[in-house]
């Protein structure tokens, strides 16, 4: 065994094009390529523009749950962009003439990149990333229960994004799917380190988002701003709880079912082996378990986002609050009961199929209120389409296509006619285009001046949704209706000529969703451009009702001078209706803030390191990694100057700047709120006695 | 979706119940939502604004009631249509057996201590079949879209796929989950025949047994002679439980088998050349 485990000369990206140059390993190389100097081009600039020591002090060592929230979401935001351009060539191979210009390995790398990054790498980071910057603020905290916890969550899902980038770079990814079933993925049928680089970057961001979830709950549990009970706390807050909850117990049997399949890998186990008392279901049965309360970890805190961005813009209170919360909470249980509608085909019984059918629709009812209630949240409202409520508008009707193929697929008989085909492709995307990432989407739309002081290009956001909406139909409405023909999926080409009219028209919408991602990078980019004409340092740039909103943006390291006592659920609504621009202060006291550190970045970072080595049999990398951890932990653990102190006065003085901004800003009309004397403050004047 | 089996039918026909099932819980929505936008909008919008309402006992009880109800209908239907097209249940008197084994990238069929193919089920018109199904490599699933739907094959377990033919058609099987570099030659030609070329077929002459699974054993695609002696009484079932029986471990498909590899470029350009061939004949 060679000190470098299993790492060999064709391992790195560009040999294997040398060795057979052909379309395939071009694209693969090129891909590499792509990754080496994008990361050389961002050391470049880091160092040309002298960025390091910002970087470092104000990003990389940073406790605050706004800033650790801002770096999920630009990491979640390389991943897409990696994620979409995975797509498109992947349409665009099954549109080529058969057998296309990809191997069908690489094909099959493909899609199972697009669909882990897609999963774990863009919808994960960007939901814990909103959760970060919006929840404190929502609940009147003033940071996580555990700061320094939420930045190792953050590193380690870093380090495992950057695992998958690695694969690009070095060696392969696996070919398995994002599912990874065994015995395909066991040593036998995918010796390679694939197998290992899927397993090792779940790992490290799973144990990520387990902390997150346990981080989540707490907070919520402990830091709510004094009155404000459970039933008080705004929608999203409450989604917060309910997917923190399912985080909390559903990463378990995914990192169970992991550690398990890289024992059969390296330790000669058998667990999902086909010979020796293995049996591969436990894999299935272990997979889902984790893999459909995941479904609604990633949906909830979109349905929280809906909840809050449809009252604002409809300027009316949100209808049937308890029952969105119940229904949330329904979802919630009865998300851990229906796992076994992914594999009606294993060959168990009629009537536990039935049952699991039975419970799948089930979910249907209390999803199906929430979409009813944010409609009647509209009714008799006065509607102003922004960015994040044409989003929002967009996902309602979008995903009640996707719900009523959702309950199709529910019953396992039409479930044997549409498994592993391109309908249960299109339906998935169905529900999680629309049911996560555009609640993202709105919700970054409508919550970005807290983090950054300023609102986002309207112009630019406006045409990014219709792409996406447009892109959306034109990719997957064609795959439900050659799934039905008997399209299956991750075929690397098509030989059936009836289906390319419906594929060309896929290949058309994938193009579509990339405009939408590339408005939405110039949408960024006009906005840091004419960042001082879209400020809002007064806050509440929409007429906003949450808590939030009593904030000036962007918001302060301490989030609150003086933590506000609650009585209602819209607080900031009353105050206003009072007449206040600023919550009343309640007492000035010192606080106490966590010290910046590098310990969670240096753990998460040792921890990939030692990841990489055991992706490649560098057992020793592995053990001396471990061992850092730890010493690392320990040094950390001794630490006991972690503490700075915000004294009284000057959250007073704070207080008084913000008072003063507050009172020297003109109040704004809605009819100009998407104009530049939005400076915030923003008032429905009709209704201002 | 064009069914020639009576499961196949039912399928297609429970796919349609439930999709107009739904409508009632959907139309409401995707009706009444573009409605609202149009109506309460800021600008030019004819709604009244009511900025405090937010609850309706009514209302409520109507949309937990509406979708409840929809939801114990479709309950019921799913309860009934699953147990009535459970896969394991005969569709007639005395089926057909069939014993399959999936493995990368090939499909053997035996017709118990009568004849064994590869890649090629032969099956009488309008009769129920009862397919055992194992495999020896990865996990696959065994799929003939316009007779049924699909069921796992996984290497040391058993399952069950029942159906009846329907009229006389030549049809495709496959395997329809992701098995590594030849996925997309996975499959199998299905015949459904009249019952005298049914009978005629088992009578059709054959290679030895031993020829057989040496040969599948050894390859990854298929080319060459179809049809052979069954195996020895049992062989099956003891291959259900070690699928090394057929297939030495999977070794002859590893990817980074180059030779193999090359076999398998050549295998995917020879069948796209006849599918090529085949819809051009179907043009003329």
């Amino acid at each position: 065994m060679s000190i470098l485990g299993s790492l060999k000369w064709d391992d790195i990206f560009i040999v294997p094009f040398f060795k057979e140059p052909s379309l395939s390993t071009g694209i693969a190389a090129a891909a590499g390529g792509i990754v080496v100097l994008g990361a050389l081009a961002v050391l470049v600039l880091l160092t040309v523009k002298g960025w390091w020591k910002p970087l470092w002090t104000h990003w990389i060592t940073t406790l605050d749950h706004k800033k650790i929230g801002v770096i999920y979401i630009v990491l979640a935001a390389i991943m897409l962009i990696r994620g979409i351009l995975e797509a498109v060539v992947m349409r665009a191979q099954q549109v080529a003439p058969a057998p296309g210009f990809l191997s069908v390995e690489h094909h099959a790398e493909l899609f199972s990149t697009h669909g882990t990054i897609m999963i774990f790498f863009v919808a994960m980071p960007l939901l814990i990333g909103l959760i970060n910057v919006v929840m404190p603020l929502q609940i009147g905290a003033r940071d996580m229960e555990f700061p320094f916890m939420n930045a190792i969550s953050l590193w380690l899902s870093v380090g495992g994004a950057a695992l998958v980038m690695a694969s690009l770079v070095v060696g392969h990814f696996e070919t398995g799917g994002w599912t990874a079933y065994p015995p395909y993925t066991g040593i036998k049928l995918s010796p390679n380190e694939g197998v290992d680089y899927w397993i090792w970057s779940l790992m490290l961001t799973g144990i990520g988002t387990t902390l997150s979830g346990i981080n989540f709950a707490v907070t919520i549990y402990k830091q709510r701003a004094p009155g404000m009970t459970l039933m008080k706390m705004p929608i999203f807050a409450w989604t917060t709880l309910c997917t923190a909850i399912l985080m909390i117990y559903a990463m378990v049997p995914l990192a169970v079912a992991s550690v398990m399949l890289a024992l059969d890998r390296h330790a000669g186990f058998h667990f999902f082996t086909a010979t020796q008392g293995g049996n591969m279901m436990n894999f299935a049965n272990l997979f889902w378990l984790f893999g459909h309360p995941e479904v609604y970890i990633l949906i909830l805190p979109a349905f929280g986002v809906f909840s809050h961005v449809i009252p604002t813009f409809s300027g009316k209170k949100l209808y049937g609050y308890t029952s969105l919360v119940w229904a949330t909470v329904a979802i919630a249980v009865l998300s851990f009961t229906v796992w076994v509608h992914h594999f009606f085909t294993m060959g168990q019984t009629a009537h536990l199929n039935a049952i699991f059918g039975i419970a799948t629709m089930t979910i249907g009812v209390p999803t199906g209120v929430k979409v009813y209630n944010w409609m009647l949240t509209m009714w008799r409202g006065k509607l102003r389409f922004s960015t994040a409520m044409l989003f929002s508008a967009g996902f309602m009707f979008t995903f009640v296509i996707g719900g009523i193929t959702g309950v199709m697929l529910a019953n396992p008989v039409i479930s044997f006619a549409a498994h592993n085909s391109l309908f249960l492709v299109a339906h998935f995307h169905n529900m999680l285009i629309p049911g996560l990432l555009f609640g993202m989407f709105a919700g970054i739309n409508y919550w970005f001046p807290l983090a950054f002081g300023f609102r986002l290009d309207e112009t630019w956001g406006r045409r990014s949704f219709w792409l996406w909406m447009v892109g959306f139909y034109l990719t997957f409405m064609p795959l439900y209706a050659i799934g039905l023909m008997g399209a299956p999926r991750r075929m690397a080409f098509f030989t059936d000529p009836a289906y390319l009219p419906w594929l060309l028209v896929s290949m058309v919408g994938a193009l579509a969703v990339l405009g939408g991602l590339t408005s939405q990078v110039i949408q960024v980019w006009v906005s840091i451009k004419n960042r001082e004409s879209l400020m809002v340092p007064a806050g509440d740039p929409w007429d906003g009702r949450g808590l939030e909103w009593s904030l000036g943006c962007p918001v302060p390291e301490h989030d609150f001078t003086t933590i506000p006592n609650i009585t209602s659920r819209e607080p900031w609504v009353e105050a206003k209706e009072r007449g206040l621009r600023v919550m009343e202060p309640t007492e000035f006291v010192d606080i106490h803030l966590p010290k910046n550190t590098s310990m969670g970045f240096l753990v998460a970072m040792v921890a990939t390191v030692g990841a990489f080595g055991l992706i490649f049999e560098m057992w020793w990398l592995g053990a001396l990694c471990w061992i850092a951890m730890f010493v690392l932990v320990l040094i950390r653990s001794y630490d006991t100057d972690w503490e700075k102190t915000v004294t009284a006065e000057e959250l007073r003085a704070d207080y008084e700047r913000h008072k003063h901004v507050v009172e020297t800003t003109p109040k704004v009309s809605l009819d100009d709120e998407f104009t530049t004397k939005n400076r915030g403050l923003v008032f429905d004047m009709e209704k201002a006695v | 979706m064009s069914p020639l089996g009576p499961i196949a039918a039912a399928e297609k026909s429970h796919m349609i119940v439930f999709f107009l099932w739904m409508l009632p819980v959907c139309l409401p929505i995707l009706i009444g939502l573009p409605w609202i936008l149009i109506k309460y909008r800021r600008k030019g919008g004819t709604g009244a604004y009511h900025p405090e309402w937010s609850h309706s006992t009514l209302a409520e009880a109507v949309i937990w009631g509406g979708s409840s109800v929809a939801v114990v209908i479709l309950g019921v239907l799913v309860w009934m249509n699953t147990i009535s097209e459970d896969p394991y249940k005969h569709t007639g008197a005395n089926p057909i057996k069939v014993q399959v084994v999936g493995s990368e990238w090939k499909w053997m069929f035996i017709y118990p201590g009568k004849m064994a193919s590869v890649n090629k089920v032969v099956l009488p018109e309008n009769t129920p079949v009862e397919f055992d199904i194992t495999a020896t490599g990865a996990m696959q699933s065994f799929w003939i879209p316009r007779l049924a739907g699909q069921i796992y094959a996984m290497p040391g377990m058993q399952t069950k796929m029942n159906m009846t033919t329907g009229e006389l058609a030549q049809l495709e099987g496959f395997n329809s989950q992701f098995n590594g570099a030849a996925f997309p030659l996975d499959k199998f030609e299905v015949d459904v025949v009249t019952k005298a070329q049914y009978d005629a077929f088992l009578q059709e002459p054959r290679k030895p047994w031993a020829d057989l699974l040496t040969q599948f054993k050894k390859v990854a695609t298929w080319d060459g002679p179809q049809i052979f002696d069954a195996p020895p009484k049992g062989w099956w079932d003891k291959a259900s439980m070690n699928p090394d029986l057929a297939n030495e471990g999977g070794a002859a498909i590893l990817p980074d088998a180059a030779p193999e590899q090359k076999k398998i470029d050549d295998a995917i350009r020879n069948e796209l050349h006849i599918s090529q061939n085949q819809s051009q004949g179907d043009a003329q």
